[in-house]
């Protein structure tokens, strides 16, 4: 076979088997670390047996019976050097790995598996930062240096971040298992937080300049198909999975040649991919389908009529104020409030917009923010008082470092300073 | 599995002995401690006294220094500890949040897992 072709089937199966086969050898080991080392053992040797033998039929059962000759191997080892009573103990974890022989062909056994690594991955016990490392390593299988690539990080620092969480998930003992019922809602929702993290930072930073650097959007999005499979009762992942799509589809709009940011209301809409927002509006349908509406589907709900509308001018903005009031019921943030402001300029004119910022100002929510200011110089713009939102432009302009958003501002101060010259 | 939980609170926190809101606090310590016993997790547990009392030991150049107060100086102090048996950190986090202190929000739980000693020879 050519090393080619036999390169990209080992990367395929990677990416489709890697975290399942880490889940399955991790419910016989008890050991992530231990896990993850079989596994990366079981490719090693398909890199070296596949050229000759020919890609199997199954490559991901292939790689878990490889992973766990290697788990038994190891075992087997340990046992030599080990006191009487010790040899024991491991003569019983060997029979319980033999006897699960047969669930490693039951996708369903595996499926669940899966899921219960990515509930261990975003376990509440460890922090944020750390849940979004240990997902992209351990169920989607970037390695830390793709890693400190896709966050500009330290490859060395990432590395250590993610020995230490480990260490912690052993030590403290934090189980591989889905939550209980009463907790399942909560628990989904720090993975959707998870996921949307990894999607925002591939998002938000741009991705020309660094082409071997992960793709983290699509790592996020297919961490959520995923997730939707595993567990297609929480209809909130198909909102957040619809968001991403309706989100990703700007992606070509949103960046200008120069690398400057473009606002919605200056993107070219001939340039969202149609083919992402019609998934997305197929998943919004699955999420209002279902039981709750949650936070993702609601933001999922507002990126959708932005999609719909064929110019920013035609956008339906009473359907996105009602949205917006529906979501700040649910997490009252100064940023739904903001956008809902926004909204409400269109729907009932800047005048009263401007009275709603006022509030929103007042609130000391947003205090001195750069948004708060630059989203009343628009307002202040339109309504014709050109002096003032001139003096807040800048005043936003001064308090942000050179970057696309910056020079956004200064594009909407320039054209502003035109008019009134 | 067994995890101790270090209890800390601020000092004057929680309700004093023998003021209003007392009885209750300390009831619904009494209650935790029954349930956890009933249910077979609570191995150990004691109140110790205020970081005032505390004596402090260090080796500093060879000799055993004493010093008069804590390890260290934080605004929390450290007001008792439990040792329980849970099968897993899922389990010994439900526990803790049952405990009046954070239960009634008057200070903080450290959960630590005990280090198994017949683990370390595996």
């Amino acid at each position: 076979m050519r090393s080619e072709k036999l390169v990209r089937q080992l990367e395929e199966t990677h990416r489709r088997e890697w975290g399942r086969s880490v889940a399955a050898i991790c419910r016989a080991s008890g050991d992530l670390q231990l896990a993850e080392d079989c596994v990366q053992d079981a490719f090693a040797s398909a890199l070296k047996t596949w050229g000759t033998s020919g890609v199997p039929d199954n490559p991901g059962a292939w790689i878990r019976t490889a992973a766990r000759r290697r788990l038994i191997d190891f075992i087997r080892r340990r046992k030599t050097r080990l006191q009487s009573d010790g040899k024991l103990r491991i003569e019983a974890e060997l029979t319980a790995i033999e006897d699960i022989d047969e669930k490693y062909l039951s996708d369903k056994v595996i499926d669940d598996d899966e899921l219960a690594l990515i509930f261990l991955c975003c376990h509440p016990t460890i922090s944020p930062t750390d849940q979004v490392m240990l997902t992209l390593t351990i169920v989607t299988g970037l390695t830390p240096k793709d890693i400190a690539a896709a966050f500009f990080a330290d490859h060395e620092a990432i590395r250590t971040r993610l020995l230490r969480s480990k260490r912690k998930i052993k030590a403290a003992r934090i189980p591989v298992s889905i939550p209980a019922t009463d907790q399942l809602e909560e628990r989904s929702r720090q993975v959707h937080a998870v996921i949307y993290l990894i999607f925002n930072e591939g998002y938000l930073t741009s991705r020309q300049e660094n082409v071997t650097r992960p793709d983290l959007t699509y790592e996020a999005m297919r961490l959520c198909k995923t997730l939707i499979d595993l567990a297609p009762g929480n209809s909130e992942s198909c909102g957040l999975y619809a968001l991403m799509h309706l989100t990703d589809a700007r992606v070509l709009a949103r960046v200008s040649g120069a690398g400057v940011l473009i606002p919605l209301d200056q993107q070219d809409r001939d340039l969202w991919r149609k083919d992402q927002i019609v998934a997305g509006f197929n998943y919004l349908r699955r999420a209002f389908s279902g039981g709750a509406v949650g936070r993702y589907t609601l933001q999922a709900a507002i990126a959708a009529e932005h999609a719909k509308a064929a110019t920013y001018e035609q956008t339906n903005w009473s359907a996105i104020v009602t949205l917006y009031d529906r979501l700040i019921e649910i997490e009252d943030s100064p940023v739904y409030r903001l956008n809902r402001c926004i909204a409400l300029s269109y729907k009932d004119g800047p005048i009263s917009a401007l009275e709603d910022l006022a509030l929103i100002s007042d609130s000391g929510l947003l205090s001195d923010s750069y948004q708060l200011i630059a989203t009343r110089a628009d307002f202040l713009a339109r309504v014709g008082h050109l002096d003032e939102a001139v003096k807040d432009y800048r005043k936003a302009i001064d308090q942000l470092p050179n970057g696309s958003i910056k020079a956004s501002l200064a594009k909407k101060l320039a054209a502003l300073n035109i008019v009134s010259d | 599995m067994k995890y101790t939980y270090i209890l800390a609170s601020e000092p004057d926190s929680g309700p004093a002995m023998g003021s209003e809101g007392w009885d209750d606090y300390a009831a619904a310590y009494v209650k935790w401690n029954e349930d956890a016993a009933k249910a077979g997790i609570l191995c150990a547990g004691e109140p110790v006294h205020p970081p005032s009392t505390a004596t402090t030991l260090r080796r500093v150049d060879g000799e055993i220094k004493l010093h008069d107060g804590p390890f260290a100086e934080i605004k929390e102090c450290i007001i008792g500890w439990y040792l329980v048996e849970c099968d897993d950190l899922n389990v010994a986090i439900d526990w803790a949040k049952k405990l009046p202190l954070v239960a009634h929000g008057f200070g903080a739980i450290e959960v630590r897992p005990v280090v198994d000693m017949k683990e370390l020879t595996k």
